[in-house]
């Protein structure tokens, strides 16, 4: 009995310690969003635009994520809403997948079957991209969207957040200003501007490796190799995922 | 004997005193996340009412019909200085809700007023701060929700009585169809 009661006495402790501090948690109905795509910058569930807007709008993400130090621009579109107000939506996929660091983030966000569209602006970036420049930017798009066509409307506005986001606002058309509009191309790679470079550049590379080889045993490359997977570590953290930001509901809201 | 009692009337006096810590700990963290989320609605309240004067400016210089909504406006605006306690300062703001919701509903009348570029950008940030208003409710509610119910169950609810913390923070409930008003339509 003795030697019992001192078991049974924690035992009752951590019973009511656990039930004091509560291990109940309550959550909120909220509505069911997707994880992100690898690319993260760029998640087109609703299958509305070609690959290569893609590939540009990743390339053009992951420089501005360097560029602003933690800044992350998102586009997503969705193929419904599942009755969510697009603000309900583009809240909770905003917080769920912790877009910027700092809440330097900023979600672009369409939905297919509803024809909604948002610009969701997280905490960090509620001064540098009011409500009212976001509206402006969804009206752009929607023009844009009949004169051009969806994939060069996501891609112009896409660049003009990355612009605004990189304090390059004064260069963003918006409608119904006298000035002309901006070319809005997102620059091409060197590798697709000049294959022929980029070939020789790559055979100039692959000798010298093969002659590292041959003659140290290839202690330049892994030196090269290691530095490169040591600075990735450094400056990817987030690059590829959500930075931990969080959006209070700034933005704006229209359809297109 | 004697000396068995007093080890576990010490032993009972102890448990319940680490219990109480807890019930204590918890319930102090659960009270100040619903007190921050409940600033940062004000927050956003605050920003609105900063909002209305601009807009009633900007209605009456295009002379409407339906005046007496300036009166009902005024009146929901003075209830919002007058509210001292949470439930008072909440149910203020839902007033002022549902008449800003009538208001731009009764704008939709006059095709001049849409026209207006003060009167859009208004209204595209009304909107914008009722959507922030929005968000900033459900945080507020979720927290209330997990300490409201934390102070009810058992048997926390013996020790929360104890120690004082037996007042349920109040709900914001939002009135219906007041946020659809706000839609901006181009």
């Amino acid at each position: 009995m003795k030697l019992l009661r001192l078991p049974a006495a924690f035992l009752i402790i951590l019973l009511l310690v656990t039930m004091g501090l509560g291990i109940v948690d309550v959550q909120a109905a909220e509505p069911k969003i997707p994880n992100p795509t690898a690319e993260f910058y760029f998640n087109d569930f609703a299958k509305m635009l070609d690959s290569s807007t893609g590939q540009d709008i990743v390339r053009l993400g992951e420089s501005t994520f360097k560029s602003t130090e933690g800044g992350q621009v998102v586009f997503v579109s969705v193929d419904t809403l599942n009755g969510s107000t697009i603000e309900e939506y583009s809240n909770a996929v905003f917080n769920k997948w912790k877009i910027g660091t700092k809440d330097k983030g900023i979600l672009f966000i369409l939905s297919k079957q509803e024809r909604e569209s948002r610009i969701e602006v997280g905490y960090g970036y509620e001064g540098v991209l009011t409500d009212l420049e976001s509206n402006k930017l969804l009206t752009k798009f929607s023009e844009l969207n009949k004169e051009k066509g969806m994939d060069e409307a996501v891609k112009a506005i896409y660049l003009d957040i990355c612009s605004i986001v990189n304090g390059d606002g004064d260069s963003v058309q918006y409608p119904n200003s006298s000035e002309t509009r901006r070319q809005t191309n997102i620059e091409n790679s060197f590798v697709e501007e000049h294959p022929i470079l980029a070939a020789i550049a790559g055979i100039i590379i692959l000798i010298l490796i093969i002659l590292d080889f041959i003659l140290t045993g290839g202690r330049v490359t892994f030196f090269i190799l290691r530095m490169a997977a040591a600075s990735a570590r450094r400056g990817g953290g987030g690059r590829n995922s959500g930075g931990g930001g969080r959006s209070g509901g700034g933005g704006s809201s229209s359809r297109f | 004997m004697k000396n068995k009692t007093l080890v576990i009337v010490i032993g009972i006096a102890v448990i319940l005193a680490v219990y109480f810590v807890g019930v204590q700990r918890g319930l102090v963290n659960l009270s100040e996340d619903v007190s921050a989320s409940w600033g940062d609605v004000e927050v956003q309240y605050q920003r609105r009412a900063d909002l209305i004067p601009n807009l009633v400016e900007t209605v009456k210089a295009q002379a409407i019909k339906e005046q007496e909504i300036f009166t009902q406006l005024a009146e929901a605006r003075a209830k919002l200085s007058g509210a001292a306690t949470l439930e008072d300062k909440i149910n203020a703001n839902e007033g002022v809700s549902s008449v800003l919701g009538r208001l731009l509903a009764i704008t939709e009348n006059y095709p001049e007023l849409k026209q207006n570029q003060g009167f859009q950008d208004l209204r595209i940030e009304l909107e914008g701060t009722e959507n922030r208003i929005a968000v900033a409710r459900k945080y507020y509610n979720d927290n209330v929700k997990v300490y409201n119910k934390r102070i009810k169950v058992f048997p926390t609810n013996i020790a929360a009585n104890i120690l004082g913390f037996n007042d349920e923070f109040p709900y914001i409930k939002a009135e219906a169809g007041a946020e659809k008003a706000y839609e901006v339509k181009f």
